[in-house]
């Protein structure tokens, strides 16, 4: 194995087939980095887009990268690729988790874990540093992700870190997830791909460590970044609430940087914790910043809140932890820690709402936690909202239209009245029906796609403007995240790229980070070109800057996938710092690479790897729609855009004050200049043959010309 | 005694395996040499919370490089301090002596000998690995004018998140125009700025306090609300641009109660000094102000609507 810093060297291939694990030096795939890069690269090597996704022969590629527990703050992630299920053209795709199971994976000596083959039986992965084994997962196969993780840790011990899928994925449920015991979880249909494989769960314990080429400079970078950076979750730049040291808060009250004097942890251990100021230079109440409850719920938080919790190498904390004692009259669990989706939208399941149940205004929050543990539980996805707004949909037609969808019988066996109280029972049962497959109903969690085909939905039903129960930017089966409404044309662009929600936070955290317009325009403007940050709900037509922003977002999600870095905190483009004029440093990310690994590298060549990635994931898009789809003309079948995206608010034109709404023809001219940044075909978006040898994916472009990808280009320009 | 009062949730940290001796003279240090507001921060991974505040205070112009550098962060921050400290007992050398009754009273100075009595009269440890290494004693450090005294109460107030009258500083000290008429020729004391408000004038050091916050700090000062909220609706439209929710007046650093909130919106309407604060409620049925000023309805409206949104 060759002796590199920041890399573990090596990465770990599982047949469950034949039970056969091995080892690999994966010096060949560091210039994908690591984690999606790497695995895109073995995915396109070893498991051609021909395979069904559930195929023997079907890869599930977990990945860290160099940056994984390496020391670097917010690095605590890891990546998982394989095929979907559920989304246009069955193509590649990648779940995505935080906590602490992907440096665990590191520290055991691993970059990776290739896993093919299927299992006869319920099996778990069990990782001890270079001892590793398949043991016998029958006693928790069935059971949920909670019990199933607390049964790896008795059989392992403590030391071990875990991870488990649930029902949902044991039933081959396409929205279904990995899910650590605090709320991270890694979705996509990730717990279906390994249901399929038998392959219940990962239990890691590693006793090794990240070698890193200059440590010293590494806990600099880190001060630095800590005293002069770092903001709150999003990388918030100023506190949701006026503190004497800041200029600026955010005027709502309401952004990630929640911790305030009055906010407080009331049910903490020893009593409650006033959150208090957090000067930006005060390295020490940066964990105090992030109340990420506040943020969620408002007021009611602090009545439940315990504390924070979080990633490994994370600062943050933004899994706020909670004690909601109310759910314990529903013999529902009170013990809630989440961050994301699972806590936001299970009041949608709810037509006539939801009441309060021990404090005023925390309806939604014990709503949204009892949502939260049940799917966690479960091991059910739910698509960044559309699990709950397919739901709504349905759930809010008379009987004698709903029934149109779903059997009488079905309709009449749900347990309505605890939909009519309020009780958090109703949500937990349907929760239960999706992951276990029961009912008409629950095909809204084998997909919005699939719902639509049982359903005879046109494809116009994609069209509707209806905030509530459809947010889907493409016809493609995955919603909006951070697109048009928060990123202009940007955000819409982006949204383009991926198989599946894009999981893109660049501009978001400027966005959403409550400092003045101008203040946040000069930063971005600094960095990216003049005209490229619109203001809220005040666009302009598309321009060149713009176009390359959104190719930069791309590229540098990807790069934070493998590296790996937390995209809900990096790049450090904000800085809390006036001094700074509120900079905050893009190089940052290359720093710390050349610290870790001993290798230099700057930000324009992490752009440049993370483009190649881009690269692959559009060419076997590309392969996997002519499979699929009939047609690689990605323009016309991936990219095509939903018109509610350019016919809402109808009081007002595009470009107008006081709206998101897009035009249908800047939109196509953003189309082309962002095809052009990255060297694909105007006529179809697929990457051309020059652009995949300048990154030396020269095999992918004959692989296009093989399958006559190339010939639909030059067809398609002729038409 | 001359000390502002801290407000809940203005917490100080104490690192209890810190040397006691070693924090009396990182105290002394930094109240002693904190004149200058900082040109950049200091950050230190080693440093309890309140020790990285007096660094920051001590006139560090560190600014990272050195960090970016390689340099060693926390003897670049131990050099600066030891210049600064040279460089003002090399000034207060010709200046003419203070006795210490002319000085404003200073607590840090009265609780020092308490804390090395107390530590003097313990029973010496048994078996205590440091017993012969010899005693770390406080350098000699500057005395303070008092000009110099006072802008360190007006700074300590800024850290606690308070502005300072003009009327608490002639009550406390007899001679407070005539001290406060020697700062702006003290570059120890540049950071500490005057403020007029309706009132008074309030005074806050600008490294301990942001410009924007003294300005809240003083229309709560001014007691007059239909004021501060004309005052802040129109800042908040004219420089985020934003809408201003009325739940905004009852979060910190504001506090009023709903009933304060809705009198004192009532109060406003109908009186011509306010004719540009206008009411809109958003599409979560929650009430905003917003200033014409700055803001159309059309598009406060829309800018307080709050969207669907994902994490």
């Amino acid at each position: 194995m060759a002796e590199t810093y920041g890399w573990a060297g090596k990465i770990l291939r599982v047949n469950l087939t034949t039970g056969e694990i091995t080892t690999q030096d994966d010096e060949k795939y560091h210039k994908y980095i690591g984690g999606m890069g790497m695995a895109y690269r073995i995915m396109y090597e070893e498991a051609p887009m021909e395979l069904d996704p559930y195929d023997e022969k079907a890869l599930v590629i977990f990945g860290v990268g160099p940056l994984t527990g390496a020391g670097v703050p917010c690095s605590g992630r890891m990546n998982v690729t394989f095929r979907s299920t559920w989304s246009k053209g069955h193509s590649i795709i990648d779940a995505h988790m935080g906590g602490h199971i992907g440096s665990m994976l590191k520290y055991a000596g691993y970059d990776g874990i290739v896993v093919s083959g299927i299992s006869e039986k319920p099996v778990y992965l069990r990782i001890e540093d270079g001892e590793v084994s398949l043991e016998d997962a029958s006693e928790i196969w069935g059971k949920g992700t909670f019990a199933s993780n607390k049964w790896m840790v008795e059989q392992n011990g403590r030391e071990f870190e875990t991870a488990s899928i649930g029902p949902a994925g044991e039933h081959l449920v396409d929205y279904s997830t990995l899910n650590t015991s605090f709320g991270n979880s890694g979705g996509a249909g990730l717990g279906a791909a390994m249901g399929n494989k038998k392959l219940k769960g990962l239990a890691i314990r590693g006793t090794g460590s990240v070698k890193v080429a200059d440590p010293k400079k590494v806990l600099e970078l880190s001060n630095y970044m800590m005293g002069n950076l770092i903001g709150g979750n999003n990388n918030h730049n100023v506190p949701a609430q006026p503190q004497s040291w800041a200029e600026y808060s955010a005027t709502s009250g309401k952004n990630r940087w929640s911790g305030a004097p009055g906010r407080m942890w009331k049910k903490a251990p020893g009593g409650p914790v006033d959150t208090g100021e957090q000067p930006y230079n005060d390295i020490n109440k940066v964990a105090l910043r992030c109340f990420k409850g506040y943020f969620d719920f408002g007021a009611p938080a602090a009545e439940y809140t315990v504390k924070n919790g979080g990633c490994s190498s994370c600062p943050i904390r933004c899994y706020t932890e909670y004690d909601v004692d109310p759910l314990a009259d529903y013999d529902l669990p009170t013990h809630n820690s989440n961050t994301c989706m699972p806590v936001l939208y299970g009041t949608r399941v709810y037509p006539d709402g939801v009441h309060d149940f021990k404090y005023e205004g925390d309806g939604t929050m014990v709503i949204n936690l009892a949502w939260s543990h049940a799917v966690d539980d479960m091991g059910l996805w739910d698509n960044y909202g559309n699990l709950n707004r397919d739901l709504l949909w349905i759930l809010r037609m008379p009987r004698e239209e709903a029934t149109k969808y779903i059997s009488e019988e079905e309709y009449d066996s749900l347990p309505w009245e605890w939909e009519k109280a309020g009780d958090p029972r109703w949500e937990v049962e349907l929760i239960r029906r999706m992951a276990y497959g029961e009912g008409d109903l629950s095909v809204i969690a084998k997909g919005t796609l699939a719902m639509m085909e049982k359903f005879g939905l046109p494809k116009s039903w994609l069209d509707r403007d209806d905030d509530a129960t459809n947010s889907n930017l493409i016809y493609n089966g995955f919603p909006n995240h951070h697109g048009p409404a928060e990123a202009w044309q940007v955000g819409m662009l982006y949204n383009l790229v991926f198989n599946r929600d894009c999981m893109i936070h660049e501009i978001v955290c400027e966005t959403g980070s409550g400092a003045p317009y101008e203040v946040t325009k000069k930063v971005m403007e600094d960095f990216f070109g003049e005209g490229c940050y619109d203001k809220a709900k005040a666009y302009t037509p598309i321009n060149e800057n713009k176009a390359k922003l959104a190719a930069y977002c791309v590229n540098d999600k990807n790069f934070h996938d493998s590296a790996t870095l937390c995209n809900w905190m990096w790049p450090m483009t904000q800085s809390p710092s006036k001094e700074r004029e509120y900079h905050g440093d893009l190089d940052l990310q290359a720093d710390f690479m050349t610290a870790v690994t001993g290798e230099t590298y700057t930000q324009a060549g992490l752009q440049e790897d993370g483009e190649r990635i881009t690269q692959m994931l559009r060419a076997m898009t590309a392969i996997s729609f002519q499979l699929n789809c009939g047609s690689a003309n990605l323009r016309q079948e991936h990219d095509a855009i939903c018109d509610w995206v350019f016919d809402k608010d109808p009081d007002f034109k595009a470009f107008e004050e006081g709206t998101t709404k897009l035009d249908r023809a800047d939109m196509e001219k953003a189309k082309d200049m962002f095809y052009d940044i990255f060297g694909w075909d105007k006529t179809t978006g697929v990457p051309t043959r020059e652009t995949l040898e300048k990154f030396d994916l020269a095999d992918m472009a004959d692989d296009l010309e093989k399958r006559g990808i190339y010939a639909q280009t030059t067809e398609a320009a002729a038409e | 005694m001359l000390f502002g009062r801290r407000k809940p949730g203005y917490t100080t940290t104490v690192d209890a395996s810190a040397d006691p001796e070693q924090v009396v003279l990182d105290l002394q240090k930094a109240e002693m040499a904190a004149k200058k507001k900082p040109k950049a921060e200091v950050f230190d991974i080693n440093a309890a919370s309140e020790t990285a505040r007096r660094l920051k205070e001590t006139g560090s112009t560190f600014d990272g490089a050195a960090a970016k550098a390689g340099e060693d962060v926390i003897a670049v921050v131990e050099r600066e301090t030891g210049e600064l400290a040279a460089k003002q007992a090399a000034e207060n050398a010709s200046a003419p002596a203070e006795t210490p009754a002319e000085a404003a009273p200073d607590t840090d100075s009265t609780a020092k000998p308490e804390l090395l009595d107390f530590l003097a009269a313990a029973p010496e440890a048994e078996n205590d690995p440091y017993a012969d290494q010899p005693t770390q004693t406080a350098p000699e450090l500057p005395e303070l004018t008092p000009a110099q005294e006072l802008a360190g109460y007006i700074r300590s107030r800024s850290a606690a998140a308070q502005v300072t009258s003009h009327a608490l500083l002639v009550t406390e000290v007899e001679n407070a125009d005539e001290l406060l008429a020697q700062m702006p020729q003290d570059p120890q004391c540049e950071d500490i700025v005057a403020r007029a408000g309706a009132k008074d004038t309030y005074y806050y050091s600008n490294a301990n306090m942001s410009d924007n916050y003294a300005m809240i700090a003083q229309l709560i000062e001014d007691e007059d609300l239909c004021a501060m909220f004309a005052e802040m609706v129109r800042f908040n439209a004219r420089i985020y641009p934003s809408a201003t929710p009325l739940r905004y007046f009852r979060r910190s650093p504001y506090g009023l109660s709903p009933e304060e909130v809705e009198q004192t919106w009532k109060a406003m309407q109908g009186k011509p000094e306010f004719s540009d604060i206008e009411e809109l409620t958003n599409n979560q049925n929650e009430r905003f102000l917003f200033s014409t000023q700055y803001l159309t309805r059309r598009y406060a409206k829309a800018i307080s609507d709050v969207d669907e949104w994902t994490d």
